[in-house]
């Protein structure tokens, strides 16, 4: 077994291009590309949402009730990168947090969602949320 | 010539340490940002080639390097481009591609959406 100490991977060739070898070993893919640029488990419990844990993620703006702006502590490489994300209250009622782009245009450094019910319409506080971002960071 | 490391832990001077499987297992194969509306497109992407239209809300996403196997893990968020929010589901999982549906309300007809983002997560083949 061998183990790689060290603080930073950089590509030799292209500085942001590590590749790695696919589970099967036929394939190979881009390590940066896949890696989740941030994350965010957000408890909306008390009716403000407070982070339970995230990463990349510097600032929660509560906006209104299951509206809420995530700051990335490092912004993306351009705005549209993909969110991923579920909610829920408790034993009940999936609730899905939106980019709305209409009105909110998520940014390379922030994005707004709302969270809201499979089938409604205004925004809702969950009990919790769960956010994933991937994309190219800057 | 490129580097090559060949090791089964990555270890941070601060961060801690991590095996290399995580590294690989745990890294999403493929990711779509996907405007629905009309005919489908991506807005960015990793791993995925081209989509295919079915119909309204139905469309099928194509991989580059396909998957080692058809049970890998997807995740998916829509949303309409006002206040409704969507539900995107998994119809077929195939190891070269995957066809999801989007809809609100509770009809289940498929709909139209404007953002489409699913992450999917497995073995490469």
């Amino acid at each position: 077994m061998s183990t790689v100490i060290t603080d930073n991977l950089t590509g030799k060739t292209s500085a942001g291009d590590v590749t790695i070898t696919s589970e099967g070993g036929s394939a190979t893919m881009q390590l940066q590309q896949g890696l989740a640029k941030g994350f965010m488990n957000m408890d909306f419990s008390s009716g403000t949402p407070t982070a339970q844990d995230s990463f990349n993620a510097s600032v929660l703006t509560d906006n209104a009730a299951g509206d809420v702006t995530i700051s990335f502590s490092s912004g993306f490489g351009n705005a549209n990168y993909t969110s991923v994300g579920m909610g829920g209250n408790t034993s009940n009622s999936l609730r899905t947090p939106q980019q709305n782009k209409a009105t909110h245009t998520p940014t390379t450094t922030q994005c707004r969602y709302q969270v809201i019910y499979s089938n409604g319409v205004a925004p809702v506080d969950p009990k919790y949320c769960g956010i994933v971002n991937l994309g190219d960071l800057a | 010539m490129a580097g090559k490391i060949v090791a089964d832990t990555l270890e941070h001077s601060t961060a801690g340490s991590l095996d290399t499987q995580y590294v690989v297992n745990g890294s999403a194969k493929a990711w779509a940002n996907i405007n629905g509306s009309g005919t489908v497109v991506f807005r960015d992407s990793l791993n995925c080639t081209s989509l295919t239209d079915h119909s309204a809300g139905i469309f099928t996403t194509s991989f580059t390097n396909s998957m080692n196997n058809a049970d890998y893990s997807t995740t998916a968020t829509s949303s309409l481009n006002n206040a409704y929010s969507g539900d995107m589901i998994v119809m077929i999982h195939a190891t070269g591609t995957v066809k999801t549906k989007t809809y609100y309300g509770s009809g289940y007809a498929g709909t139209d959406v404007a953002i489409n983002c699913h992450s999917n997560f497995g073995d490469l083949a």
